[in-house]
């Protein structure tokens, strides 16, 4: 798998696990407790990766995903909305 | 080149595939348009299967939107149940075995995949998987014979199966680690209604719960294991995330992007000159977040292959980023939203607030009348809308295409809290709920101030 690929698949896992234990907490009467895998790789990205990905402002996080999302960073031709 | 000679092979018989070939043909009439698909069928809509399944609709023939006569008729070259084995980008052509066939412009629609789970005995017998129409037949008359269904992953696909089959009268059980349904996409605000309403069918819910094995007997299946026990079954469904199916686009050295699907521009061109790509094999750019995204729906498919097969019949067309708006049935509630919702905004980080309301769908005192939930998520510096979810009992669909076109605007809360609506007792309410949540919202804001 190329390490861009390996990249976004665990972020996704990992900031998904962190964001639904959050949005769980704001809705407690609505979720049921989830699987959990245990072990020191899920505690290190949950408790390393996620906090200081969520630290970096959004606007540079944004740059980091889409550079690591292309090949050398080369967006291909899209509209731009923002 | 002179589009009387042009050869335009477009690899899927799906909604991108079709759509291509259509658009191909009635932009450049003169081109040899020729399809290839390893189903049987072309041109019928697998988003019916579930309710077919279900008994909501009484048989697979209503499914069938056209005939492959039709396609004949109108020029196309349909090959039917032939798998594309190689494409050459070099010497221009696609393999079918040893036969090889000339292209001048290749649309690539290969659609999606299942991602198949790697668990003990996940080949037994009675392992199903929701796709193909001649399969889905063949499993509604095993359905005929059985009572106990295990469905596993309550995503989209995962939640109109279980409903479906329990609304047919089996006991259906639904697996899924997550803490509320579809967690990977909505919020549980929005899905406790259809958890409600997939109860009262009968479904019952095994929430945060993995699937450790498919147990058999003689081949075939008789129960799952879970981490929180054994549920016994004659059948099981696998309704896990769709994967782009790219592997001979791949092998053939087209690019692929981070998230396995074929990387396109707004032309739908991919990294290879005159190859195109269309529909769940390709990644698209999302309009808020700029982020290559992958999977979505059959609309996105069908308008993807519009924009591919005008291109490549030499009349330019392009795609814009998609805000996806999304919809559906889940028991008997809707929901749908647009763009993100606030599990992933809050998975991705971006800054944002939450505006919600509850409403009501048709005047008060109207027979009929249900609750909607409208959530919508906003920038808090610039105030525009970034996405939104909602449930309820009817209108969803039309609130999600508004919102799309709207958000896609750049509206902002404000615009949304003082909207014009219809009041029209037995079709709406006094009071828009989109107009309500926007309201809330504000109000909100304003206190903190
Ligand atoms: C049960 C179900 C319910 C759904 N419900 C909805 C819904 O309600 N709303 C919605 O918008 N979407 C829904 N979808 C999703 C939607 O159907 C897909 O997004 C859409 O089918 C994608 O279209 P596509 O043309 O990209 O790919 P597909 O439909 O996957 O078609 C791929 C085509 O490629 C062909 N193919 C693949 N490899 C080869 C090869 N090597 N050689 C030849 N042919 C090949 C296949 O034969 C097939 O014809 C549903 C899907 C399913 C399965």
């Amino acid at each position: 798998m190329a390490f861009g690929s390996w990249l976004r698949k665990n972020a996704e896992k990992y900031l998904m696990e962190a964001a639904r234990d959050s949005v769980a907490a704001r809705y407690p009467e609505y979720c049921a407790k989830p699987y959990r895998e245990k072990g020191l790789v899920p505690f290190l990205w949950l408790n390393v990766f996620v906090p200081v990905y969520l630290a970096v402002p959004w606007r540079v996080r944004r740059k980091i995903i889409l550079f690591t999302s292309y090949p050398g960073g080369r967006r291909p031709s899209w509209k731009k909305f923002d | 080149m002179s589009n009387d000679n042009l050869r335009i092979i477009i690899i899927g018989g799906g909604a991108g595939g079709i759509s291509a070939a259509s658009t191909s043909k009635s932009v450049a009439p003169a081109a040899s348009v020729t399809v290839f698909t390893e189903f049987e069928d072309v041109a019928y809509s697998p988003c019916g299967i579930p309710f077919v399944l279900g008994k909501e609709i009484p048989d697979f023939e209503r499914l069938f939107l056209q005939t492959s006569e039709h396609y004949a008729s109108i020029g196309i070259d349909l090959r039917l149940k032939t798998a594309v084995t190689g494409i050459d980008l070099e010497g221009r052509t696609v393999s079918v075995g040893a036969d090889k066939f000339p292209w001048d412009r290749l649309i690539i629609a290969t659609g999606f995949e299942y991602e198949k789970p790697e668990i003990p005995g996940i080949d037994l017998e009675g392992i199903h998987y929701v796709k193909n129409i001649r399969r889905a037949m063949e499993f509604d008359k095993i359905l005929d014979s059985v009572k106990k269904v295990v469905v596993m992953a309550a995503t989209p696909l995962g939640i109109e199966i279980a409903g479906n089959l329990a609304h047919r009268g089996l006991e259906t059980h639904l697996v899924d680690e997550g803490a509320w349904l579809m967690s990977e996409v909505a919020d549980p605000d929005i899905m406790e209604p259809v958890q409600k309403s997939l109860e009262e069918l009968g479904t019952v819910i095994h929430f945060g719960v993995k699937v450790l094995e498919f147990r058999g007997a003689g081949g075939k299946l008789k129960s799952v294991v879970t981490t929180g026990g054994e549920i016994e079954c004659d059948v099981a469904v696998i309704a896990t995330h769709k994967k782009p199916n790219n592997r001979i686009a791949r092998e053939a050295g087209v690019e692929i992007g981070s998230t396995g699907g074929i990387m396109v521009d707004d032309h739908m061109r991919t990294s290879v000159k005159d190859v195109y790509a269309a529909g769940d094999c390709a990644e698209v750019v999302h309009g808020v977040t700029d982020i290559p995204i992958q999977g979505l729906s059959g609309s996105h498919a069908y308008s993807q292959g519009r924009v591919a097969g005008a291109n490549a019949g030499g009349v330019e067309r392009a795609y814009d980023p998609v805000f996806v708006p999304w919809g559906m049935v889940g028991g008997q509630v809707q929901i749908g939203g647009v763009s993100l919702g606030e599990t992933l905004h809050k998975a991705l980080g971006i800054p944002h607030f939450v505006a919600a309301a509850t409403g009501i769908s048709r005047a008060r005192y109207y027979p009929g009348v249900t609750r909607i939930r409208v959530k919508l998520i906003v920038d808090p510096e610039t105030h525009r809308v970034l996405g939104a979810q909602m449930s309820g009992g009817e209108g969803i669909k039309e609130r999600a295409d508004f919102l799309a076109f709207s958000i896609k605007r750049g509206a902002r809360i404000e615009d949304f809290a003082w909207m014009e609506n219809v009041y029209s007792p037995p079709i709406g309410a006094l009071m828009e709920p989109i107009a309500l949540a926007a309201q809330a919202g504000l109000a909100e804001l304003a206190k903190k101030k």
